[in-house]
């Protein structure tokens, strides 16, 4: 396992030379400022946490996919388009490890990304007098969960097709797993009429990770209980697609002649 | 310069999302002087609308966490089968060998 930190390391050290962490410094400028804005229309306290929320929420779910896109599926590609993977792979070191080593490097990033504009925008709400609210950490981390499922299969499709085709595999996997029952249901087959599409839709859920489990915009808005183990259960299912996709990824690897 | 680029165009998507009008600048004494009457259509929309909350509300009120664990089933038996298949790589790779 210490080479996947080593490794986890390295891609770190990249991702802070590219300067990329200026990405979420800008967002985290935007969650600060957004309470204020929100406030300046004078709806009330009820509307401004609601409409404080959609917005923040909203944002923290389109940021972290689109974090997770750009890290994922630029990982591995960089690494071998730089040629700074063969003195890696020259070492007794598994591809297993170096997979997992990138997909830590790759999930820590997204995380931290995602709190630090959870912490802005906590931040910005805390100075206006309205009070901590933990409903609003439960959704970014589950939104983390997600960002970090969409990460892992970028990265392995970024194995087999070029970074933009893994970027767009990954966000049609998002769109596609992310479609609710009742989304289908009353929008595709009652308003649309397309059942053929509908069933394509739910064939193709039947082997791809359920976004809609990481959903908690709705709940958190509106105020909805929220169960103290929902957590627990989100991170063991995305844990599962991550080595589902981690593993893949190794496979893939194995077999790739570099 | 891309990074700039792309935080300027999230800024800018944020303050879209957030300006009155969604954007334009449609002031109060530009709205139109009649009130808006939805279509039979678009009450069709809001039915269907309210349909979908309150079904979305009442699948997060009840059985969502068994669910996930059911759902995560499917994952964790692809990941054993996957680590399968990686240890018989391996172990034909050093069998060549």
């Amino acid at each position: 396992m210490i080479y996947s930190y080593h490794i986890a390391r390295l891609q770190l050290t990249r991702v802070w030379r590219r300067q990329l962490y200026v990405v979420p410094l800008a967002v985290g400028i935007v969650m600060l400022a957004l309470p204020a804005y929100v406030n300046a229309f004078s709806m009330g306290l009820a509307a401004f946490s609601l409409v404080t929320r959609d917005f923040a929420l909203g944002l923290l779910s389109w940021f972290g996919l689109a974090v997770a896109l750009l890290l994922g599926s630029s990982a591995v590609p960089g690494d071998v388009e730089g040629k700074t993977i063969y003195p890696l792979l020259s070492r007794p070191l598994g591809r297993f490890h170096y997979i997992a080593g990138q997909l830590a490097a790759v999930a820590f990033s997204v995380a931290l990304s995602l709190l630090f504009s959870f912490a802005a925008l906590q931040l910005g709400m805390l100075a206006l007098g309205a009070p901590l609210d933990l409903n609003l950490l439960w959704a970014a981390l589950s939104y983390t969960l997600q960002s970090i499922v969409v990460a892992s299969a970028c990265l392995c499709c970024s194995l087999f097709c070029s970074p933009p085709l893994a970027g767009v595999l990954g966000l049609a996997l998002f769109v596609v797993g992310g479609l609710s029952e009742s989304f289908i249901q009353f929008f595709i087959v009652q308003d649309r009429g397309a059942a053929h599409i509908a069933n394509a839709v739910r064939g193709a859920q039947r082997a791809l990770p359920h976004f809609e489990f990481f959903e908690l915009k709705y709940p958190v808005e509106f105020g909805f209980p929220i169960h103290p183990a929902l957590l627990g259960a989100q991170a063991f299912y995305a844990l599962g697609w991550m080595l589902v996709f981690a593993l893949a990824a190794t496979l893939i690897f194995e077999s790739k002649d570099l | 310069m891309k990074t700039c680029t792309l935080a300027l165009l999230l800024t800018a998507a944020v303050w879209a999302q957030g300006a009155p009008g969604g954007g334009t600048n449609l002031t109060r004494s530009q709205e139109p002087a009649t009130p808006f009457t939805p279509s039979a259509h678009d009450t069709d929309k809001a039915a269907i609308f309210g349909h979908m909350i309150l079904a979305n509300r009442r699948q997060r009120e009840g059985v969502q966490i068994a669910a996930i664990y059911q759902e995560a089933v499917k994952p964790w038996c692809l990941v054993a089968a996957l680590a399968l298949a990686c240890c018989g790589v391996r172990w034909k790779r050093d069998l060549v060998r």
